[in-house]
């Protein structure tokens, strides 16, 4: 690490890790003896959720960029590219014709939570999003933690952006 | 007894230097003093508003959350700060600052937040720097400082033969009544008393929390000692500690609603941890004045949000924070451990529970999938959160570890959650939310502490 960025690091180890009101007691507001008692709260306003499981408003397409992947990471084609098997296949030239990943993970929907209970890593997998996931971030937090850095990608946000 | 401590007390310190010192506390508070409410201004979302009464409860947070009886005490080692710096071999905070450094030279303040130029990136920066002030003195935040620096676990500046020599006759209902008065002044928006529960305090402190060395650690016991203390072994905590003051302060509003993860975010948050420490600090040097132990807390000691809920401030919300039904989830939480006697509050009820089991938008706006999306909440934390999370209450479990690392990743602390939470918004919405423009920020017209409504 550079001078500068030890400094940098330095100030925001001071600043950031992370991340008076009234002369009403807490026993009056709970009492009811202060002058608001009740706090206005709008419990019906749309927030659009959905009523059993929450979805996301990181949802827009991912862009692969494969000659970023494999000029710069020289990220091999088969820890992507797999047989029926799960064998890597390396052999790989640009026009090749593939199978794409749906025919297997046909799957359209992200398990999440208790969604996941019970299910094996297959079945897990079939879901695209799931097998997508696994793949690209597991493999971003293995190079982060040996190189250091949060410079690969991670969070929803980051691959893929913000629609509502 | 009471007549040979009166005599200690009158030798010890003279009525001028008392005055004297008292007159210095003031003075200290002062700032405090121009807080305002910041006015439910909920009128100006333009829906229509139902209330909530705030329900008391005979019960606690053990109780509320269906704790299961071999619910452990957490340890402090496994803190998403320790287990993601030692995951990816670095501080956490120095891959945020290397990233942090790239967001001001593209002229970004946060994940997506541009701003006109590099230089007026760095003011956004400036501004967060500064906010850090009073935190950095007293902690900062407090992880792993349980009794150390201005967070002693001893008096820092109250002569000793007062701090020795406790009321002749106190009154628990007058303690509390004044004892929370200070805290006001000091800085708190709300203070509540709990029965301190044990299981809320932290197993073992970790001394080097933001290296990437294995935890050095150092066990909290309970002992039937005088005065807190350390040794080389353990953190000992008297056993007649037995009191929880707990409060919260408002954080600048306009400050993290320029989240996701932007710069001024950990400004406002700073600005939450400085009031924190310094309200805390005051009021363990007030009461240890009055000859009592007083332990000042920030992050360290203790887990803040049962503490916080079992004396009476909030309920937990899915987004894993208190929310409290002056400021949502909008607040830093500070406790002083004591042996003065005092009269608990209660926990309480204002629906957030059942609010939370549908509304789920701090699960989908959280930019790395941090929370919980499930309607119900459970027993079970994530697999991917490890240790960070510990099982045995029931609630929506938070990913620690993706939190954090959306922090590097993004160069910022985040409070996304905190934002977009409708207790939030309802309770102090300013108009300045949605995805505000960061130009508007200077010129927003702000009471001290960045609260008031904006009046553009």
């Amino acid at each position: 690490m550079h001078t500068n960025e030890k400094t940098v690091a330095k100030i925001l180890f001071i600043v950031a890790v992370l991340c008076g009101l009234s002369a009403l007691s807490l026993a009056d507001v709970v009492a009811g003896n202060g002058p608001s008692p009740l706090i206005i709260f709008d419990g019906s306003k749309d927030f659009s959720t959905s009523s059993v499981e929450f979805g996301t408003v990181y949802r827009g397409p991912v862009h692969f960029t494969h000659g970023r992947h494999i000029n710069e990471h020289a990220v091999s084609c088969g820890k992507c590219h797999h047989d029926d098997s799960g064998e890597p296949i390396n052999d790989l030239e640009f026009g090749d014709g593939v199978d794409t990943c749906t025919d297997c993970h046909y799957e359209e929907t992200l398990l999440r939570g208790k969604a996941l209970e019970g299910m094996s890593q297959e079945e897990v997998i079939e879901h695209y999003p799931n097998a997508m996931h696994e793949l690209c971030i597991s493999c971003h937090k293995e190079m982060n933690n040996k190189t250091h850095t949060l410079s690969a990608p991670e969070a929803c946000r980051s691959c893929h952006g913000v629609k509502k | 007894m009471q007549k040979k401590n009166s005599k200690n007390m009158k030798n010890g310190v003279s009525r001028r230097e008392f005055m004297r010192f008292l007159g210095l506390t003031t003075g200290a508070a002062a700032g405090s003093l121009l807080l305002q409410a910041p006015g439910l201004a909920a009128e100006s979302s333009g829906a229509t508003l139902p209330k909530f009464k705030i329900h008391t409860l005979n019960s606690t947070a053990e109780k509320i959350y269906k704790c299961k009886p071999g619910i452990k005490r957490f340890n402090e080692a496994n803190m998403a700060f320790k287990q993601v710096g030692k995951e990816i071999g670095q501080p956490f905070f120095h891959p945020l600052a290397a990233n942090l450094k790239k967001n001001v030279a593209n002229s970004e303040i946060g994940s997506g937040i541009k701003v006109d130029s590099p230089d007026e990136a760095r003011m956004h920066l400036a501004f967060s720097m500064g906010a850090g002030t009073w935190n950095n003195m007293f902690g900062p935040y407090g992880e792993g400082k349980e009794n150390q620096g201005l967070l002693s676990w001893n008096p820092l500046y109250v002569p000793k033969d007062l701090a020795a020599h406790p009321l002749h006759d106190p009154n628990a209902v007058d303690l509390t009544k004044k004892i929370k008065q200070m805290s006001r002044i000091y800085g708190a928006d709300m203070t509540g008393v709990a029965k301190l529960n044990r299981k809320w305090v932290y197993s073992k402190t970790c001394r080097n929390m933001y290296d990437a060395s294995p935890a050095r650690t150092k066990p909290m016991v309970f002992s039937d000692v005088k005065t807190p203390r350390e040794t080389d072994g353990e953190l000992v905590i008297p056993e007649s500690v037995t009191n929880a003051i707990v409060f919260v302060v408002g954080m600048p509003r306009a400050s993290l609603q320029l989240s996701p993860s932007s710069t001024q975010t950990m400004g406002g948050t700073g600005m939450g941890y400085g009031r924190m420490g310094l309200t805390a600090v005051a009021l363990a040097e007030a009461i240890r004045s009055l000859g009592y132990n007083a332990i000042p807390c920030m992050n360290d000691t203790g887990l803040s949000v049962p503490m916080a809920i079992d004396a009476g401030l909030g309920q937990l919300g899915r987004l894993g924070y208190l929310v409290t039904p002056w400021f949502g989830p909008h607040v830093r939480i500070g406790k002083v451990l004591t042996d003065m006697p005092l009269v608990a509050d209660r926990p309480i009820d204002f629906g957030v529970t059942e609010y939370c089991e549908t509304c789920g938008i701090c699960a989908r706006e959280c930019p790395s999938g941090a929370i919980s999306a499930d309607r119900e909440r459970s027993y079970t934390p994530p697999a991917s959160a490890g240790s960070c999370s510990n099982p045995g209450a029931l609630k929506w479990h938070v990913d620690g570890k993706k939190c954090l690392r959306w922090w590097m990743e993004s160069g910022n602390g985040c409070s996304r959650c905190m934002d977009v939470c409708p207790y939030t918004r309802m309770t102090w919405t300013d108009n300045y939310d949605g995805n505000p423009d960061p130009d508007k920020f200077w010129d927003l017209n702000l009471a001290p502490f960045g609260y008031q409504s904006v009046k553009y």
